[in-house]
């Protein structure tokens, strides 16, 4: 069985490694699939983009894998979020990748996170008794086909400068891609209505930790809050009875989390406060319902608005 | 004058450096354990006291080089010496596809070797650690150099020479050696079901003191590690070692040396991992020229609890038991506690 899974992936490896060779292709390596999906929309014919997560992990807590080294080094491009979601592990993967390129100083660099204005981001000082607060931001702006679009704009710089004579194509492209995220924007805006109406101007939703806040932002879905009290600490005992009494309280209907939160925190929560929990991914997966950015898009808003009829019954 | 180079990090780590526009991250970590006699026969100190505090410095140094500074006040013997830890620039962008480094630092040898002590996953060193390395590890001035094969899997060699003065963790200025320290090390990685992943690499090691003793390594260490929703679920860590200590004209001595480490999250911060540890002399003889068995052979629960990547507590159960053919048995038994804290910047961490 392991045999079989690492032939398969020697196998995909080298295959990948070759076609875009023989192609002459821009190997672009990306952190989040999502970010390989929308570098692949812009690069087109002249690129190829992988992801170094499946999407199921939680991306605050990834090892510096050494075979990420091993893809970092191959790459012309490295495409990263940013607003500091991969400190953890990216400053090691290209440091040790040997690959002056894609270094934060050469031309392969490509923090998607700058173009993207940022959510959540803290005004006064910040130490570290508040949690794993991001100086910069929020860094999950993924979730919003329009955040993703102004991050598109680092892509479109990145691969102008290592293939400047493909630069038209990508700035092109670029364009599109902003069109098509607006379109997305709008047919998911228009799929959420039920879930807006029913909102009359209080919210009833609360998240776990804060990942969902670009995609409630585009959707213009409130959000009572999060269920940590701080970012990144798991909440205490103490804290599930106090959000879960003043959540149910308020009216709050359905509970937001992602695959990778704690289910047995979640479950807790759920029994506290009678508060539906609907368990969604953040990135786009190899396998499953959510292969592609849109579905991924439909099926957070599906799942909601499932929530929602379920609690009307 | 112990505290002098403490006093200068001090100085550099005010907060004027620390907000410099140049990429200067600086950090504090600090460890403190303690160890208490669990029978009567153990040799515990019964005392919780700090076993190190060290501040890092590092930063891009300009476009092909980056910096690497640490500066270490620790317990031995009884009193406390401070130190310059690790020294030495590195390069990711000076040749493709490699690493190099060029000061003082830790040997890029085997697991722990190669990670800084508050970074173990473990409170005490194991024995084949103490016994070939030192109680923290091998540290020397030269350059080592790293290479990743251009392949479809990952293949990292790592070949290093240093001065070979001293060996291990030394507070003298040691001897000219007939051969300096010289070590490589050949790496590989591969998935495991389950969003799993394992390294396994193989150690070389030589070293030809003043004395013209020759001390030979040869080892392999191990990691599996399985993460499921951003918590590291299993962790599974050992090394293998065999030294051969070869005097000029003499007999040599053979020492063979392991652990394996499994250890178990019961969520993101409770761990229970348990040590075992095993040592023996391989030729070991008495005085009529037999060969003598012998084995030190310790196991040791550890509990970790982790509020944070910076904060850790520990605390430990160290059962041992020392084994000679031609002697009685004996047996140490003592319950140890560590607490580490980091504060400030805190690098990404390596697989």
């Amino acid at each position: 069985m392991i045999s079989k899974k690492i032939l398969l992936g020697l196998v995909g490896s080298f295959w990948w490694s070759v076609s875009a060779w023989a192609a002459d292709r821009i190997k672009v390596i990306t952190t989040l699939p999502d970010l390989a999906w929308m570098v692949q929309e812009i690069g087109g014919e002249f690129v190829d983009a992988k992801a170094l997560l499946r999407g199921s992990e939680n991306p605050h807590f990834v090892d510096a894998v050494p075979d990420f080294i091993r893809q970092v080094a191959d790459a012309k491009v490295v495409c990263i979020a940013g607003l500091d979601l991969e400190v953890g592990y990216m400053p090691a993967i290209l440091a040790k990748s040997g690959n002056a390129a894609v270094q934060p100083s050469g031309p392969g660099y490509c923090e998607l996170g700058r173009s993207v204005t940022p959510l959540d981001k803290p005004t006064g000082p910040i130490n570290r008794s508040m949690g794993d607060v991001h100086p910069m931001g929020n860094p999950h702006y993924f979730l919003s086909p329009s955040r993703l679009a102004e991050a598109s704009q680092e892509a479109v710089k990145a691969l102008s400068r290592v293939d400047p004579t493909h630069a038209a194509h990508y700035e092109k492209a670029g364009t599109t891609f902003k069109s098509r995220m607006e379109g997305l924007s709008q047919e998911i805006k228009a799929r959420l209505e039920p879930f807006r109406a029913a909102q009359k101007g209080q919210p009833i939703l609360i998240e776990y930790h804060k990942e969902y806040a670009y995609f409630l932002a585009e959707y213009g879905i409130l959000s009572f809050g999060s269920i940590e009290e701080k970012p990144g600490v798991p909440p205490s005992a103490g804290r599930l009875a106090e959000i879960g009494g003043s959540a149910k309280n308020a009216g709050v209907k359905v509970a937001l989390g992602a695959e990778y939160n704690p289910s047995k925190t979640l479950q807790r929560f759920q029994e506290i406060s009678g508060i539906t929990t609907v368990i969604v991914p953040t990135m786009i997966q190899s396998k499953g319902p959510v292969t592609s950015y849109a579905a991924l898009q439909k099926h957070i808003a599906d799942a909601l608005l499932h929530a929602l009829q379920a609690k009307a019954k | 004058m112990q505290f002098r180079w403490l006093m200068m990090a001090g100085f550099i780590s005010s907060p004027v450096w620390a907000q410099d526009p140049s990429g200067l991250k600086i950090s504090a970590s600090v460890d403190l354990v303690g160890s208490y006699k669990a029978d009567q026969k153990s040799t515990a100190e019964d005392k919780f006291a700090p076993r190190e505090a060290e501040i890092i410095l590092t930063a891009p140094i300009d476009a092909t080089f980056d910096g690497m500074l640490s500066f270490a006040a620790h317990q031995e013997e009884g009193e406390a010496v401070s130190e310059l830890h690790e020294a030495y620039i590195r390069s990711s962008r000076l040749i493709p596809r490699s690493n190099i480094r060029a000061g003082q630092f830790f040997l890029g040898l085997g697991r722990l070797n190669r990670l800084h002590r508050h970074e173990w996953p473990i409170i005490v060193a194991p024995k084949v650690h103490e016994a070939f390395f030192g109680e923290e590890g091998a540290l020397d001035s030269g350059i080592e150099y790293s290479y990743l094969a251009p392949l479809p899997f990952f293949l990292e060699t790592t070949l290093g020479v240093t001065n070979g003065f001293t060996y291990g963790h030394a507070h003298d200025e040691g001897e000219k050696p007939k051969k300096p320290t010289h070590y490589a090390r050949i790496a590989t990685y591969f998935d495991l079901p389950a969003q799993g992943g394992a390294q396994i690499a193989l150690n070389y090691l030589s070293r030809t003191d003043a004395e013209s003793t020759t001390t030979t390594l040869t080892g392999l260490d191990f990691t599996a590690k399985w993460r499921e929703a951003g918590v590291l679920q299993y962790l599974v860590q050992s090394e293998i070692w065999h030294r051969t200590l070869t005097p000029d004209g003499g007999t040599s001595e053979e020492t063979l040396g392991a652990y394996v480490l499994p250890q178990y999250a019961f969520d993101a911060q409770l761990s229970l991992g348990i040590l075992i540890d095993y040592l023996s002399v391989l030729s070991l003889k008495d005085a009529a020229g037999n060969t003598v068995d012998n084995s030190i052979l310790g196991v040791v629960p550890t509990l970790t609890y982790k509020a944070s990547e910076f904060s850790t507590l520990r605390v430990a159960y160290n059962h041992s038991q020392t084994q000679r053919e031609d002697q009685a048995d004996s047996t140490e038994k003592r319950l140890e506690l560590q607490a580490t804290f980091i504060m400030g910047a805190h690098p990404a961490h390596d697989f």
